[in-house]
């Protein structure tokens, strides 16, 4: 294309944010509709109890409150009444999870009574008057605990609390690498369990019009279709025709926004129940105890070395902590999203990795922002953190030395991940140069002989994201579709609205969509609405999360773009009394082939297929097309993060002073929401790596309910980043793009953590998990001096 | 798990602490926030105590329960509490001795808790206990000077 108005790769600022930056965006509590009323929830303050008796008259009796329900209630309404898990794997022990808590609750913040009231204020202090006789059993919060025998038990369907038991790789000729290996290195890690923490905490406004029988929902959803389809087939179980799910603006979920919880389906069966609309907005500290969590791996791992420096063999066993429920998309998480990404950018010939996942009585751990990726990659990045200094090689260059080289993609590993492509070596190249890694390494040594302990470390990363194509998804055990549909619709004026099965919280889709279709119709860019979280306006989609929607849901579009480009030429062709193949387009103009003053816009076009007065035999009038797009297969972002941080040996702090980030996410669409996300992903990663941290007592009580004792990073803790990308576009998407939402967070908690041990080689120790809290990185070194503690 | 440990001279004698120690209207006037302290049987009570730590502030519905006396020398308390915000159960220990400014309280406890006051106030709880005793024990000291 010679088009002269392109937009595609332009850093055009986001139409989202005058909105959203003046405090006129409409979130889910921001809506009020006639006849309301609020909802609160009654929450379990023990980790795992019987439930004697309930008693609601005096939470009933109060002024302006207008019901009262526990889960006899909804047991007694007929409807099924549990939430579902979407995602299957052999054996996999599912036991029900009611919307309500009946006879038992297993984890803190489990819902045992729901208020409705006039006013959000008197539903909270009804909460107060509900009297429940719990006798408490006892608990257990940690993974590998909980499998030792004798712990208490979850579920009677699962007496060892073991929900799945997953391997993936060859054991057999991995057992046998690490018998010839010249170096094994091995590693024991505990990865960090994270409350998720959108600034939006999760909400849901239910509507059923008894009239027609028709419950229209508000809520924080990610993907609206999804969680329809759920609320269909399995809580409500309302026919999917009768229910419509609409996600306003949406204030961040970071994954924790895909799942399918209970509240939203209370909510609306008590809106069916009462036939009034009725609100509920969790809390913070509703949201620390019921939003999934992400992480919480126990893992023992281990790293086979030849003499030569190549990595010849990865042996990896995981506790996968699952929590007291399976949530939505729990049994990927830490199967397929995590053992398969665990050959990382190498080229490593033997893997096994054995999970078992784990029923705990804890909130239900799911997807989180990265969701298995950062898991996998923190492993082999410590790994080959530690593989470096075992053998006393440079950590670039034992890194560089075991990459899978341009030339073998695609690259199939032994982990069933076929890597599209890829140029691994580019992206550290570039990053050792923004560090000026030569220079970095003397100024390290210099500051030694000060006293000063500085340290880099690397994480060189892949994602795998945009998963799919359905059919692969699906055997390996999603309920779910993995593509993405979209509907351009030029209107006669020529102005022209998509419709996108995604559903965006905070990306920015309005933006890089509208860059899409302006660039492929060439129209202005101030002429493409996005149409996005509404089931009733959008046909179907599986929405936003995984880094799927530039690549799934940015391809529809641009095929069906192309579509309509193809049937304009059609009527162009028509109307340029010309031969179909004869017609070109570019910029929004048709025209005679080599004669370029002869021509007729799509806006021409557009109008007269709607007048439809002088078309083409055969043809119908208007000028839309739909497209469901699935693609050929996943996308594999990657790239090299280097961090550099001094520690403060005297208190153990931390430091950040240096973050260098190359990242390879294929085309770029709009190159300051590629930062964006990048910069926001980075922190997360930090915070995990220093601060954040879900701590549960030896009973399983949550200690980290609030922002008081959970640290989220703030802005004076943080460098300002230095960014520069490499661009390996997809081979198998129109548009060449991979994803970006999740790559900061999967690189950068593994980047600190390998510079901080880096800073702390000289004191020999050689793990400390994370959050490395200026604590316990003092301890570490204390310990290591021999000073007890 | 928190543990809660100290000493305290009262300015009176050994049997005086003891039996105010034991005194359930002494106790209901002493202990921050406690209302409708019943005696149940000889050495158990029930009561509602009102409780507030750092942005939590609700009411438990509780029960005390003496045991181990041994007077006036020693006895233990066993506490447990529910209520809308969380629960907290535990177990103080308390010694008395004769030294010659009066008597030495020494106490020593542990306790769980759980629910909301777990998870916000995690940090602030020991000192609110600090301070619930250390206005419990001025009210001692007071009951005993009065006598």
């Amino acid at each position: 294309m010679t088009t002269t108005t392109r937009i595609l790769g332009k850093a055009i600022r986001r139409r989202e944010d005058p909105a959203l930056v003046t405090g006129r965006g409409k979130y889910t509590d921001d809506l009020r509709l006639p006849n309301m009323v609020y909802a609160a929830i009654l929450r379990s303050p023990y980790a795992h109890a019987r439930i004697k008796s309930i008693d609601t008259s005096k939470a009933k009796a109060l002024d302006g409150v207008v019901a009262v329900f526990t889960g006899e209630d909804v047991a007694a309404s007929g409807i099924p009444g549990v939430v579902p898990v979407g995602w299957l794997l052999p054996n996999l022990k599912t036991p029900a999870h009611p919307i309500l808590a009946q006879g038992k609750v297993r984890h803190v913040g489990e819902a045992v009574a729901v208020v409705i009231a006039n006013d959000r204020y008197t539903a909270h202090d009804a909460l107060e008057l509900i009297e429940v006789e719990y006798e408490p059993l006892p608990a257990v919060a940690d993974p590998y605990k909980a499998v030792q025998p004798g712990a208490p038990a979850v579920h009677d369907e699962a007496p060892d609390n073991v929900a799945f038991d997953w391997e993936i790789g060859d054991k057999a000729a991995t057992d046998a690498a690490f018998a010839q290996a010249a170096h094994v290195v091995s590693l024991d890690l505990r990865n960090n369990r994270l409350a998720p923490n959108a600034m939006e905490t999760r909400g849901a406004l239910a509507d059923f019009d008894p009239a027609n029988e028709k419950l229209t929902l508000y809520m924080t959803s990610q993907n609206p279709h999804i969680h329809r389809l759920l609320m269909s087939l399995a809580s409500l179980g309302l026919p999917e025709h009768k229910i419509r799910v609409i996600a306003p603006e949406v204030g961040g979920g970071f994954g924790s926004k895909i799942h399918h919880y209970p509240e939203e389906a209370i909510i609306s069966w008590a809106s069916m129940q009462l036939g009034r609309p009725v609100k509920w907005q969790a809390t913070r500290s509703e949201a620390f105890m019921t939003d999934a969590h992400g992480r919480d791996h126990v893992t023992h791992a281990e790293l086979a070395i030849d003499a030569d420096g190549k990595v010849i063999g990865l042996r990896v066993e995981t506790y996968a902590n699952l929590g007291a429920y399976l949530s939505t998309f729990a049994p990927a998480v830490p199967t397929y999203l995590y053992g398969t990404l665990l050959s990382g950018e190498y080229e490593i010939p033997n893997i096994y990795a054995h999970v078992v996942g784990v029923f705990t009585h804890t909130t239900p751990v799911d997807a989180y922002r990265g969701a298995g990726r950062p898991e996998a990659t923190f492993v082999v990045e410590r790994l080959m953190a530690l593989g470096a200094r075992k053998i006393g090689m440079d950590p670039a260059e034992f890194r560089r030395r075991n990459f899978i080289p341009p030339d073998k993609f695609p690259y199939q590993t032994p982990v069933a991940l076929q890597y599209d492509s890829g140029n691994y070596e580019g992206a550290l190249k570039k990053a050792l140069e923004l560090v000026d890694y030569e220079n970095l390494r003397a100024e390290q040594a210099k500051a030694r002989e000060q006293g000063r302990y500085i340290g880099i470390g690397f994480s060189c990363y892949i994602e795998a994201c945009g998963l799919a194509p359905s059919a692969v998804v699906g055997s390996l055990g999603a309920q779910a579709g993995q593509w993405e549909s979209a509907v351009v619709r030029v209107h006669p004026t020529g102005k022209v609205t998509v419709y996108s099965g995604s559903s965006a919280h905070g990306q920015g889709h309005k933006t890089t969509f509208a860059q899409i279709a302006a660039e492929i119709l060439g129209v202005n860019y101030e002429d493409v609405e996005i149409v996005e979280g509404d089931t009733d306006t959008v046909q179907y989609g599986w929405g936003t999360y995984g880094s799927r929607s530039a690549a799934v849901g940015g391809s529809a579009i641009a095929v069906s773009a192309q579509k309509v480009v193809e049937k304009g030429k059609k009527i162009a062709a028509h109307l340029l009394e010309a031969a179909e193949d004869d017609i070109e387009f570019d910029a929004g103009a048709y025209f005679v082939k080599g004669a370029p003053d002869k021509s007729v816009t799509i806006q021409d076009v557009a109008l007269q297929a709607y007048l439809a007065h002088n078309l083409p035999p055969g043809i119908e009038p208007a000028l839309e097309a739909t497209t469901f797009y699935d693609p050929a297969n996943f996308v594999y972002p990657f790239g090299t993060h280097i961090a550099v941080v001094e520690v403060d040996t005297d208190t153990g702090q931390v430091k950040l002073l240096r973050y260098v980030a190359v990242d390879d996410v294929g085309n770029v669409i709009n190159p300051m929401i590629v930062e964006g996300q990048i910069h926001g992903g980075i922190a997360q990663g930090v915070g995990q790596a220093l601060f954040e941290g879900v701590v549960y007592d030896e009973n399983a009580n949550l200690l980290t309910g609030s922002l008081m004792d959970y640290a989220l990073p703030k802005a004076s803790q943080l460098p300002s980043y230095e960014l520069d990308r490499t661009v390996t576009p997809c081979p198998h998407n129109p548009l060449g793009v991979k994803g970006v939402g999740e790559a900061g967070t999967i690189a950068s908690t593994a980047a600190v953590v390998n510079a901080v041990m880096d800073a702390l080689a000289p004191f020999g120790i050689e793990h400390i998990d994370p959050p490395l809290t200026a604590e316990k990185v003092w301890r570490a070194i204390q310990a290591a001096q021999g000073n007890g503690n | 798990m928190i543990r809660i440990n100290g000493e305290h001279i009262v300015p009176g004698p050994r049997e005086r602490v003891y039996a105010l120690l034991q005194d359930p209207d002494f106790l209901a006037q002493a202990i921050p926030g406690v209302k409708n302290l019943q005696r149940v049987d000889d050495t158990t009570y029930e009561a509602e105590l009102t409780l507030g730590v750092g942005p939590i502030r609700g009411t438990f519905q509780g029960r005390v329960r003496l045991a181990d006396q041994n007077p006036p020398e020693s006895f233990s308390l066993h506490l447990e509490g529910q209520g809308s915000v969380g629960f907290v159960k535990g177990v103080g220990r308390i010694t008395l001795e004769e030294v010659p400014e009066g008597t030495r309280l020494v106490y020593e406890g542990e306790s769980e808790a759980g629910g909301r006051i777990a998870q916000v106030g995690q940090r602030l709880i020991q000192s609110v206990a600090r301070k619930m005793i250390s206005d419990g024990l001025k009210k001692l000291d007071e009951a005993v000077q009065s006598a």
